[in-house]
């Protein structure tokens, strides 16, 4: 006589494995699930919250920038202000090219300066070495000096045309 | 009766459950994985702007607006926003009568004298041009002309001198002018930093001397009845 009975039981206990396995996984992934779907819950209603709590705050701080508009004016007035003045107040004083054209041996007769260009002198002189030392003199500021041509006048100088430009210490 | 096949509708019902769920948190307009990502963005955006409105918030509180307007009246002082004709003439008369020479004649081209317009735009920008004709005895005597007329405010150049002439000493001087800046900055904007550029020029300023109104006024009742002002320069 063949018993069906312990395979009947074995082939029930094997199912009933399989359900208390499969029903085991659901439950722990159902569970995992929601507490992973509420955690983006908590996080999505935190990002919305803080979003508009951050807005309400920018557009708190741009009404209270907005009411001090005179001042923020003014600090732009004068950043723009400071640029050009600051410019203004670097540009070259052209008095002191003057102390170095000026020298006890000789007469400056004439003196023509423009702005960016070169700038002429007539000087006289009692004596050649005179004349001759202070353009060495003011060789030393303007190395590009150019000298016209000497010569002795009536009343017994000498006297030269002097072109300056440049100059190294102006 | 119990089915056969009972206990497996829990699992599919969770399957099912999982997969609608997940479908329409991608699905959804605000509620997705991308569009989170954005708000997330967007609030790290935000939170940024907010830092710094506060610091500039925090710099507007400490200002003072009444030292404001004082600097940039100074500053105004110093480049005037439109050509000041009288003012230029002024300095060249005080700088004539400081260094003891006959100031001969002065002519001024002037052009548009108008302020800024309510743009804060300019449309002509050519700076005050004042040609001067000195009666000067010698160059240190045209030195010290010079050394007065460049100590004063407004900021005047020299850009033209011709000394040695029959007619007597030549001189042309410039005075810039710079209108209102329009800003077009917008709340968010940070404020420039001045303070150390503000106190280097003021510092700057102290060595220049300032028109007194009495100067200025005797200047104007002098340019409406001689000089040639706002005709072209000699």
């Amino acid at each position: 006589m063949i018993n069906f009975l312990p395979r009947e039981q074995q082939k029930k206990a094997k199912l009933a494995g399989i359900q208390r396995l499969v029903v085991t996984s659901t439950t722990v992934v159902l569970t995992l699930y929601i507490v992973a779907g509420a955690g983006w819950m908590g996080w999505w209603a935190y990002l919305a919250r803080r979003e508009s709590s951050v807005s309400l705050q920018v557009e708190n701080l741009n009404r209270e920038i907005e009411r001090m508009a005179v001042k923020e004016g003014l600090v732009r007035q004068i950043a723009a202000r400071l640029e050009v003045v600051g410019t203004a107040l670097e540009e070259k004083k052209i008095s002191g090219l003057i102390p170095q054209v000026l020298d006890e041996r000789v007469v400056v007769s004439a003196w023509n300066y423009r702005l960016g260009g070169v700038y002429r002198l007539t000087v006289s002189a009692a004596n050649p070495t005179d004349l001759e030392d202070y353009m060495e003199k003011l060789q030393k500021i303007y190395p590009n000096l150019k000298a016209g041509t000497v010569s002795w006048t009536a009343g017994g100088d000498w006297k030269v045309d002097i072109v300056l430009e440049g100059g190294t210490n102006t | 009766m119990k089915s056969k096949w009972g206990w497996a509708v829990y699992p599919v019902l969770v399957g099912l459950f999982i997969l609608f769920t997940v479908k329409s948190v991608i699905d959804a307009k605000s509620f997705g994985w991308s569009q989170t990502r954005e708000r997330q963005k967007r609030v790290a955006e935000e939170q940024q702007t907010v830092s710094r409105l506060e610091a500039k918030l925090a710099i507007l509180r400490k200002l003072s607006e009444d030292e404001m307007e004082a600097d940039l009246s100074e500053l105004i002082t110093a480049v005037p926003v439109s050509k000041q004709l009288f003012a230029a003439v002024a300095q060249v008369r005080m700088a004539a009568t400081v260094s003891g020479i006959k100031l001969e004649k002065y002519s001024a081209q002037v052009g548009d004298i108008r302020e800024a317009t309510v743009s804060a735009q300019k449309a002509n920008s050519d700076a005050l041009q004042l040609a001067v004709l000195l009666n000067v005895f010698d160059l240190h005597q045209l030195r010290e002309f010079l050394e007065v007329l460049e100590r004063q405010l407004p900021v005047a150049r020299v850009t033209e001198v011709e000394f040695g002439g029959k007619s007597g000493v030549r001189v042309t001087v410039k005075q810039g002018y710079s209108p209102w800046v329009k800003s077009g900055a917008t709340v968010d904007q940070p404020l420039p930093d001045y303070q150390s550029k503000l106190l280097q020029v003021k510092n700057k300023l102290e060595l220049y001397e300032r028109l007194s109104q009495s100067n200025m006024a005797e200047a104007e009742e002098i340019g409406t009845a001689s000089g040639n002002l706002g005709g072209s320069l000699f």
